[in-house]
């Protein structure tokens, strides 16, 4: 409640009545759409009532009866904020990411950079080109943040804006941060950026709710990171990531379930199994920070890699 | 030669340059053009291998003949095409599914050999020589479901019209939160029974374990899609221990841990206390010189 009469205290009040009437037309657009598109009974314009446009979700604006007129259950930015806190109940999110299928194709982080309002330089997952040593077999390593179950980045947070939910998930609050970016210096993963400047295409997320689960609309200053698609996750949707990926890198499902499905091909299997079986491992485990993500050995790859770096290339 | 000329033969030379890039890459030997699958195609081999395509090939080159492929560079083929199909064989497209070349993978570690068969089955049934009539086949079948509580088996039983079928292949699951969770698969016998064990281990979704299962015909092309879901109460009971109960040092400010907040405390005491003291100290001198 706090954040929220800090944001309205350095709104100007033209600016906040633009966006009360555009959300209450989304409001009600939403509506609309939802009760059929129809606007079934027109006894209102008869009696001369009075009539408010709307604008439903394929962009028609129309005019209807401001007493047709009701509220959906939309989430507001006040549930959002609430429940991106609590998370989804009896869930523990778990991703294992099948370093042998992985070719590079970088649509994972195209298709998480276009959800996530990210410039093309700030990744919440990347695509790193690695090896284990000299003379060992480099290959490709997508990197999300690991959503630790001992996270180091939360502990250091001065103002509560970045925190564990129970499903799992570690999450950044915009709306908190002041940016003092300790955060990115206790991640051992690197997994966290830093809004430098401001973000893509400002102008277009303005006026949308803030929403901590996508972490959109992005804010200068403000520190951001992979979010495991909390808003898909939520509607039953596999992460933008994984359901990108073409060579079915990813697998991802609820640990409690004991069951991952697979975001290109969909078949589902057990996740014990699956890392027992092709000796899955987690990233510096001797951090003890336990990361939900897990990894499954380069072996068998299937396409042979391709770069013009030179990684075994002897260092002095 | 003038500019135009230029161009116009550098511009054909690209675009040669280019089909080259797009095609003659396949370098398929000659035998193997003319290699038979082990298995004459069959209904059963193009449906296997249609569920092969759709977890191993869709992503990339889309449904075949609806040209839906990625875009990826250079764009993968739309394998239903008529251009690819003239080009074909099964052998052909064994050795390519098996082999792979440049983006697209090698199958021949992940897919096993039959699989890469029933792949390439699947995909010359697009042409006209490889085709399979699925229709003349097809039934349309009933499931239904019997559950023996002791031994936690499920048993489903296929019948046309009351009468059991045999030899129909069901599917089972147990569903999960994205996606279906495949425990078995097995043939109905001349009782037009088929059955599966549910696992001992599966986690259920309550402290009663309560478990969805689902049961499908393995072939849903032949026998149409049937789809019985079951709740059971077989599963693993599960209880969900919120982290967000406990105190921990990662947690937010409401669930600091107690040694924390009283090391804290004790701390800023401390100096308050110290602070209070030498103010008293202080206070007690002025008092002590207004006496003397």
């Amino acid at each position: 409640m706090k954040d929220k009469s800090r944001n309205e205290h350095h709104d100007d009040s033209n600016k906040t009545s633009r966006r009360d009437f555009l959300k209450k037309g989304i409001l009600v657009g939403a509506g609309t759409v939802l009760a059929g598109g129809i606007v079934t009974s027109f006894d209102a314009f008869a009696q001369g009532g009075d009539t408010i446009k709307v604008m439903t979700t394929d962009g028609k604006v129309l005019k209807i009866p401001a007493s047709q007129a009701i509220e959906v259950g939309a989430r507001t930015e006040e549930t959002m904020q609430k429940e991106g806190r609590l998370g989804i109940p009896g869930r523990k999110w778990t991703m294992v990411i099948d370093l042998s299928k992985c070719q590079n194709a970088r649509m994972c982080m195209a298709a998480c950079q276009s959800a996530h309002q990210l410039k093309p330089e700030m990744h919440h997952i990347n695509v790193l080109q690695m090896d284990h040593g000299i003379g060992t077999a480099p290959y490709y390593m997508p990197k999300p943040c690991q959503h630790c179950d001992n996270p180091p980045c939360t502990k250091v947070c001065p103002v509560d804006a970045t925190f564990k939910r129970q499903d799992g998930i570690v999450l950044v609050d915009n709306e908190r941060c002041i940016g003092c970016r300790f955060c990115i210096a206790a991640c051992p993963y690197s997994a966290r950026v830093f809004n430098w400047t401001d973000p893509k295409d400002k102008e277009k997320y303005e006026e949308l709710e803030y929403n901590m689960e996508m972490n959109v609309p992005q804010k200068r200053g403000t520190v951001t990171k992979c979010v495991f698609s909390a808003d898909r996750l939520r509607e039953g949707k596999l992460p933008y990531c994984a359901s990108a990926c073409p060579n079915g890198v990813y697998w991802f499902g609820d640990m409690n379930e004991d069951a991952v499905t697979n975001g290109t091909s969909k078949e589902t299997v057990r996740f014990s199994e699956l890392v027992r079986d092709n000796a899955g491992y987690t990233l510096l485990p001797e951090l003890g920070t336990q990361p939900s993500v897990y990894y499954l050995p380069e072996k068998d790859r299937r396409v042979p890699f391709k770069t013009d770096l030179n990684l075994n290339e002897k260092h002095h | 030669m003038n500019i135009r000329h230029k161009i116009a033969i550098s511009i054909t030379a690209s675009l040669f340059f280019v089909s080259q890039l797009a095609h003659a890459q396949w370098n398929i030997p000659e035998d193997s053009k003319t290699l038979k699958a082990p298995k004459p195609v069959s209904a059963e081999s193009v449906i296997a291998g249609k569920a092969l395509y759709n977890t191993n090939c869709a992503s990339c080159h889309g449904q075949p003949g609806e040209n839906n492929a990625i875009a990826l560079s250079p764009k993968p083929t739309d394998l239903g095409s008529s251009e690819f199909q003239a080009r074909s064989t099964e052998g052909s497209v064994y050795f390519q599914v098996s082999e792979g070349m440049g983006t697209m993978p090698s199958f021949k570690t992940s897919l096993k050999d039959d699989e890469c068969w029933q792949l390439a089955q699947y995909i010359r049934s697009f042409s006209a020589e490889g085709a399979v009539d699925l229709s003349s086949q097809s039934k349309d079948l009933d499931l239904r479901l019997d559950l023996t509580s002791k031994e936690h088996k499920i048993i489903a039983v296929a019948y046309d019209k009351g009468a059991s079928v045999e030899g129909v292949k069901v599917a089972f699951f147990i569903k999960r939160y994205f996606g279906n969770l495949p425990i078995g698969v097995s043939k109905t016998n001349a009782n037009g029974f088929a059955q599966a064990q549910f696992p001992t281990d599966i986690p259920g979704a309550d402290t009663l374990g309560t478990t969805e299962v689902i049961v499908k015909f393995a072939e849903e092309d032949l026998y149409g899609k049937k789809i019985i879901t079951e709740k059971v109460a077989w599963g693993k009971p599960f209880k969900f221990i919120n982290p967000l109960d406990d105190n921990h040092l990662w947690a937010s400010r409401a669930n600091t841990p107690t040694w924390l907040l009283l090391s804290y405390l004790g701390v800023v005491g401390g100096v308050w206390l110290t602070i209070l003291w030498v103010v008293g100290q202080i206070l007690k001198i002025r008092t002590y010189g207004k006496w003397h």
